[in-house]
């Protein structure tokens, strides 16, 4: 394969790739505004105040939202190293670190997609509990 | 974000399979999108007394009348993917169909590009929302903190 065309094999691909990670990245910016936007919500007396547990409750979501939280600052810092590698590996095309990046992307989809999915599922278990029991307004 | 910018020229190389992934995916997250919906339309719409007390009940009037615009965009948007994927078949039934395959993925990019431009405006309107239940909050938590 000529050079050029060897380049532009391997460029196809890439485009790919790199729509992907900036769609993670925008993804983890809006995750973060939730959990900032969501803990502050449940730190309110927005609730009616005679619920069973209810203290217990929203601290056991707040810490689960924490937690959310630590994931995605680890995950931010391995989509930006994973891109650096990206985009030195674009300059000098290396047959093996091509592979290995790759292999990297696929893993970090992975990783993203378990932990949308872990979003997905506590948000929706704190809009099912704390969406009864608002406080009404008299 | 920089997705209006992007043509999604790679659908041409996206197998069957990934096709059919994203689909499943674009689904998943339309249904997810109508619980937020109604959470959001609940906190706003019973947690009124905060709300015009803080002097932003026509922004809140604007917001839901957005969020009911946007369930129907919803719908809309559901039944196309829906009907999308339930077509996949032309792209995995061993017959040569170039044509049809051809027009398929143009399908799948006019939907990726739907798809897209949808979450960044469903994702503006969300952090309004956040930023004027947090604003009635705060205004809440300061009239109390006066009194």
């Amino acid at each position: 394969m000529l050079d050029s065309a060897k380049k532009e094999f391997s460029k196809k691909p890439r485009e790919k790739y790199l729509s992907e990670i900036s769609k993670w990245e925008n993804s983890l910016i809006m995750v973060s505004e939730e959990i900032k936007f969501l803990g502050k919500l449940l730190g309110t007396e927005i609730f009616e105040p005679n619920i069973p547990n209810l203290y217990e409750r929203l601290q056991q979501y707040s810490k689960k939202l924490q937690d959310l939280k630590n994931e995605e600052i680890l995950l931010e810092k391995e989509i930006e190293k994973h891109k650096t590698d990206f985009a030195k590996e674009m300059e000098e095309n290396e047959e093996h670190k091509d592979s290995l990046i790759k292999r990297t992307h696929i893993q970090l989809k992975k990783n993203i997609n378990a932990f949308l999915k872990n979003n997905s599922g506590l948000k929706l278990e704190i809009f099912n509990f704390t969406g009864n029991i608002l406080k009404k307004s008299r | 974000m920089e997705t209006s910018g992007q043509n999604y020229k790679y659908v041409k190389w996206k197998s069957a399979e990934e096709m059919h992934f994203s689909s499943n995916q674009w689904i998943s997250e339309l249904n997810f999108i109508k619980d937020e919906h109604q959470f959001f339309e609940d906190v706003l719409k019973e947690y009124t007394l905060p709300i015009i007390e803080s002097h932003l009940l026509s922004k809140v009037k604007d917001i839901i009348y957005r969020l009911t615009k946007y369930k129907q965009k919803v719908e809309t948007l559901l039944n196309k993917i829906t009907e999308h994927r339930n077509g996949l078949q032309v792209m995995v039934d061993g017959i040569n169909q170039l044509e049809e395959e051809n027009i398929y993925k143009k399908e799948h990019r006019k939907l990726l590009i739907d798809e897209n431009q949808f979450s960044l405006e469903y994702n503006d309107l969300k952090k309004e929302i956040f930023e004027t239940i947090s604003q009635a909050l705060k205004q809440q938590k300061q009239k109390r903190l006066l009194s």
